[in-house]
């Protein structure tokens, strides 16, 4: 099992970085406002060490089955970070703002089902019906990602929510590094994973090591004071929401 | 065929992509763009200081605003005066509905703007301008489903002086909410925002 030195000062400074980032994430506190993506990386560290086992051990068979067995972890952690980035800024004040809840699980429906079909457009040049799966699956994976992305940033702007500072931190490194992913995933359906593969998977692997350690920066800051909401405001809000979601259900019957 | 393919061969015939190519790249840069563009959007948006919001607001001729709102929200004897040409003309036109829209966008964040003085006050009445700006959205996108030529969005059309109304009610609550809380929040900048309004 053979690894370029690029692939190992990657491999390390992303492992090391995201072990930063999960120490920061628990000792400042943040944990309390982002439990997945403090857990997202709390997971990313245990596996970046279990890969350096089949790494020393130089059993390419152990690398594998780690990789293929964490994936859809690593996925179902990722989504998670999605919808926590959208929880915190379509909930500024506790309850979820009218219309932003339905509109993101409504476009974030249509974007999975869009991720599902642009995959199969195109027909990967790789080896074997699983080759060419681990292709479509890749370019899914982002697509998926950077549409709810997208979903979140439309539905805030539109409804006038703002972005605290850690938030739009996750935001913006989360947004660049889905947006490299597509393009190097989108790349791969056309040379396969064989040519080139390492050459764009570094650039992935840069970019989202550029993104941790912007994070980790913005993470050891703290946020500018907010004023607390008090439980009588937040009643009062509750109310509010579902006095309009009440109006708005006897106009849709109405109709 | 792929595009691997014509760079082995070096063959005109061969450098014929697919439709379905066509369409995933067209689809992949679709996406990242529209991406890139909200992000850009949302950010630039985000950094605008209160005068640079102010000075987005595009002119909405208020009086015609004011005269369809108030038909429709404060109905007296006379409801039929106003006929569908006249609201129409009233609100400028589509041109009028779309500015009203962007504008709502813009009063929300001038809305969001005065948590920094009356905290309290201001994220109730963000809440509630928030709900008039979905009904704002809500009746524009019909009016627009009512000027397409289709048979389908036939009821959309006949249903747009309604539409139209019930869009220019909105942009009228929202921009006498978003006065008031000024008025009571930040007296200084209410003249201001009242002329730009």
């Amino acid at each position: 099992m053979h690894l370029s030195i690029v692939d190992w000062v990657i491999m390390v400074t992303t492992s090391l970085a995201e072990a930063v980032l999960f120490a920061i994430l628990v000792i400042r506190g943040r944990w309390r406002e982002f439990p997945v993506f403090t857990s997202f990386m709390g997971i990313e560290t245990v596996i970046n060490l279990l890969f350096f086992v089949p790494i020393w051990s130089g059993s390419w068979s152990l690398y594998a089955w780690i990789y293929y067995s964490t994936v859809l972890i690593e996925f179902l952690m990722q989504l998670g970070v999605v919808w926590e980035i959208a929880r915190i800024v379509m909930r500024p004040t506790g309850t979820w703002v009218q219309d932003a809840r339905k509109r993101f699980i409504l476009w974030g429906t249509a974007g999975i089902l869009f991720a599902a079909v642009v995959p199969f457009l195109v027909t990967p040049p790789a080896a074997g019906l699983f080759g060419r799966l681990e292709v479509r699956g890749n370019l899914f994976t982002s697509l998926v990602f950077c549409e709810l992305i997208a979903v979140v940033t439309r539905t805030s702007k539109s409804l006038g929510l703002g972005w605290r500072n850690h938030v739009m931190a996750l935001g913006d490194g989360w947004t660049a590094w889905v947006v490299v992913a597509i393009l190097v995933d989108g790349l791969h359906s056309y040379s396969g994973l064989a040519r080139y593969s390492g050459d764009l998977d570094h650039v992935k692997m840069f970019v989202f090591l550029a993104a941790v350690v912007y994070w980790i920066v913005q993470f050891w800051l703290n946020e500018p004071a907010r004023q607390p909401i008090s439980p009588e405001l937040r009643a009062y809000i509750q109310g509010l929401h579902e006095h309009i979601e009440s109006d708005l259900d006897t106009l849709d019957v109405q109709e | 065929m792929t595009l691997t393919h014509w760079t082995y061969k070096n063959s005109i015939h061969a450098m014929t992509i697919p439709l379905s190519y066509l369409v995933f790249d067209a689809l992949l840069c679709g996406l990242v763009i529209a991406v890139i563009a909200d992000w850009h959007s949302s950010r630039k948006r985000a950094r605008q200081d209160w005068r640079t919001l102010v000075a987005g607001l595009r002119p909405v001729d208020f009086a015609g605003v004011s005269a369809v709102a108030t038909d429709y929200l404060d109905p007296h004897r006379s409801q039929t005066e106003l006929n569908p040409d006249e609201i129409w003309e009233f609100l400028g036109g589509y041109e009028g509905l779309k500015r009203m829209r962007d504008n709502a966008e813009i009063m929300l964040a001038l809305a969001a703007y005065a948590q920094r003085w009356n905290y309290a006050e201001a994220v109730i009445v963000t809440e509630r301008m928030r709900h008039d700006a979905s009904l704002l959205r809500s009746s524009v996108r019909r009016v627009q489903l009512g000027l397409l030529p289709f048979r389908l969005f036939r009821r959309f059309r006949f249903a747009l002086p309604l539409h139209a109304q019930e869009a220019s009610s909105s942009y009228y609550l929202m921009r006498q909410r978003l006065l008031s809380l000024y008025e009571t929040s930040h007296a200084g900048r209410f003249p201001t925002l009242a002329a730009a309004l």
